[in-house]
């Protein structure tokens, strides 16, 4: 079927579409371009495919403050000779700011980003295999999550791979999975996202939400089962997966 | 490798100086170099129940003060040659303890001693992470009721998140779970949670059950470590326990109420 332009009924040549893409951010902690050449050259080597003209964004907003004084046109062609295509970047810091568009690199808006670190990480962040950060801002959580702790996922679904204890809190702004019981609180959409839902293996929860519309009645037939919880017409239906 | 291991539960009065008595003392017998430490500070009662009581001079403020060395303040035992215990303070406020001290007599008893067991204050607050924060292993005791093993979890929790071995990413501390004054005739009457009901609730793996008994309070009314008893069922749970810790596998004991024996029936209880 196409959709036609009410307008003047001649077929539609072009739209434009929300949507969230994947893409590489190229977070920068020094400013001294021999040294970020030593460590792109050693990732290439490790990998020779993982640039391959690939779109990324700089992030220079990871920059110590000290250094605003990183020479971006030595940038741009060190990125070149490594196939990194940047698409465009991100700083807060006004000299920067108009170096790169003398240098026709777009800005994104500021992002919506957790406090930019002040300080550059004296060693490259430590991968942690019990939490992983997915770059949709999703949040994995691999150990369970007992009385007392709180897990946030602010941007994106949370997913917890284990159980999840009476008095223990997941709050997410998307969905909510649990691989194992979910024994304590989980509240999804937090942000008024009434698509949102919540997923789990055995539902025995102290309370459940969507969008700040919660229930805490622990109906017999659901009890110990898998099920999956959604918003209809602000009253949280809760039923059996699978 | 010298191992910290520390006996902790979140709940009060559930059984950690008794437990960290009788590993002690059951890690000792064994030929192990052990030491037990009391971190409850204010309320000292290990010495009590060890029978040193009248021992003390000096006690782990002392040490972390400068006032006495460790040789001073460690108390060996009468009975054990490999057992010490290093004593809490019975006067000072519970913020004597610091974290550049306690790490400091840790490293230093490293040295000497195998096995080095922490009998944390109850609590999940200053006192109580201090006492896990350099754990390698933790003994988690808990009674067979929601609110101990609600209390428990948050306790696992924190040596998740605020330990040493967590703040370092090294590997987690091991934790094992103790039920203590497990009653097999109240769990069948459904007053108790069953062994199962706590495994799945903690799910962390199970060092022993040691069953309500007689036998701890009169150990602790002679100061002997309930191990020491082995004729009696906690003295045999513990030392299964012990057992277990080392590695050995060992069938748990006690699960069941004890049937009425025999004469027992025929001439009335
Ligand atoms: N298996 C058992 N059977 C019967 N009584 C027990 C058992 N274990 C501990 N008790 C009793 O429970 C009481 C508390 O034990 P204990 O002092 O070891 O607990 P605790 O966890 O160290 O307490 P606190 O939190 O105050 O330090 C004592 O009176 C002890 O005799
Ligand atoms: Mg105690």
């Amino acid at each position: 079927m196409t959709t036609s332009n009410p307008v003047c009924a001649e077929p539609l040549a072009l739209q434009f579409k929300a949507g969230l893409v994947p893409i590489l951010s190229l977070e920068l902690y020094h400013s001294n371009l021999d040294f970020l050449e030593r460590q792109l050259a050693e990732k290439t080597r490790q990998s020779p495919e993982m640039f391959n003209n690939s779109p990324v964004i700089l992030s220079l907003n990871t920059l110590p403050d000290t250094d605003c004084t990183i020479d971006i046109q030595g940038l741009l062609a060190l990125c070149e000779r490594y196939g990194i295509k940047p698409i465009a970047a991100r700083s807060d810091n006004t000299q920067l700011v108009s170096k790169l568009s003398d240098a026709g690199i777009t800005l994104m808006a500021p992002a919506i980003q957790k406090a930019a670190p002040t300080k550059a990480p004296s060693a490259p962040p430590k991968s942690n295999k019990n939490n992983t950060v997915l770059p949709s801002s999703s949040r994995i959580v691999n150990t369970p999550i007992r009385s007392g702790q709180q897990v946030i996922a602010p941007e994106g679904d949370l997913i917890v791979t284990a159980q999840v204890s009476a008095g223990a809190e997941l709050l997410a702004h998307g969905n909510i999975h649990i691989y194992g019981p979910l024994r304590g609180r989980a509240l999804a959409g937090i942000n008024g996202n009434i698509q949102a839902r919540i997923f789990c293996q055995s539902f025995e929860a102290e309370l459940v939400a969507i969008a700040g519309n919660y229930c805490n009645d622990s109906d017999p037939k659901h009890w110990k089962k898998a099920v999956n919880i959604s918003l209809f017409e602000d009253q949280l239906t809760i039923d059996p997966l699978g | 490798m010298a191992k910290i291991i520390v006996v902790t539960s979140g709940k009060g009065g559930v059984g950690k100086t008794t437990t960290s008595a009788a590993i002690a003392a059951g890690l000792a017998a064994g030929g192990e170099k052990t030491v037990v430490i009391d971190f409850d500070v204010g309320l000292r009662n290990l010495d009590l129940i060890m029978g040193c009581e009248r021992r003390v001079v000096y006690d782990l403020v002392n040490v972390i003060n400068g006032e006495a060395n460790l040789n001073q303040a460690l108390i060996k035992d009468k009975r054990l040659e490999n057992l010490f215990i290093l004593p809490a303070s019975q006067t000072r406020d519970k913020d004597a303890l610091t974290h550049e001290g306690v790490e400091q007599v840790l490293n230093e008893l490293k040295e000497s001693f195998e096995y080095i067991i922490c009998d944390s204050p109850a609590g999940i607050e200053k006192g109580a992470q201090l006492a896990l924060y350099f754990a390698d292993e933790a003994i988690i005791v808990t009674n067979p009721e929601v609110s101990s093993v609600r209390d428990s979890d948050r306790i696992i929790g924190i040596l998740h998140s605020k330990s040493r071995r967590a703040e370092q990413q090294l590997d987690p501390v091991k934790e094992q779970l103790l039920l203590t004054r497990y009653d097999p005739l109240r769990v069948e009457k459904g007053e108790m949670l069953s062994v199962e009901d706590v495994e799945e609730i903690l799910s962390i793996p199970l060092l022993g059950v040691i069953p309500e008994s007689l036998a701890v309070l009169k150990a602790s009314n002679q100061g002997i470590p309930v191990s020491f008893d082995e004729q009696s069922d906690a003295g045999k749970a513990y030392l299964d326990a012990v057992q277990r810790f080392k590695g050995n596998d060992v069938p748990h004991r006690f699960l069941e109420a004890q049937k009425p024996g025999l004469l027992k029936r025929m001439f009335g209880g």
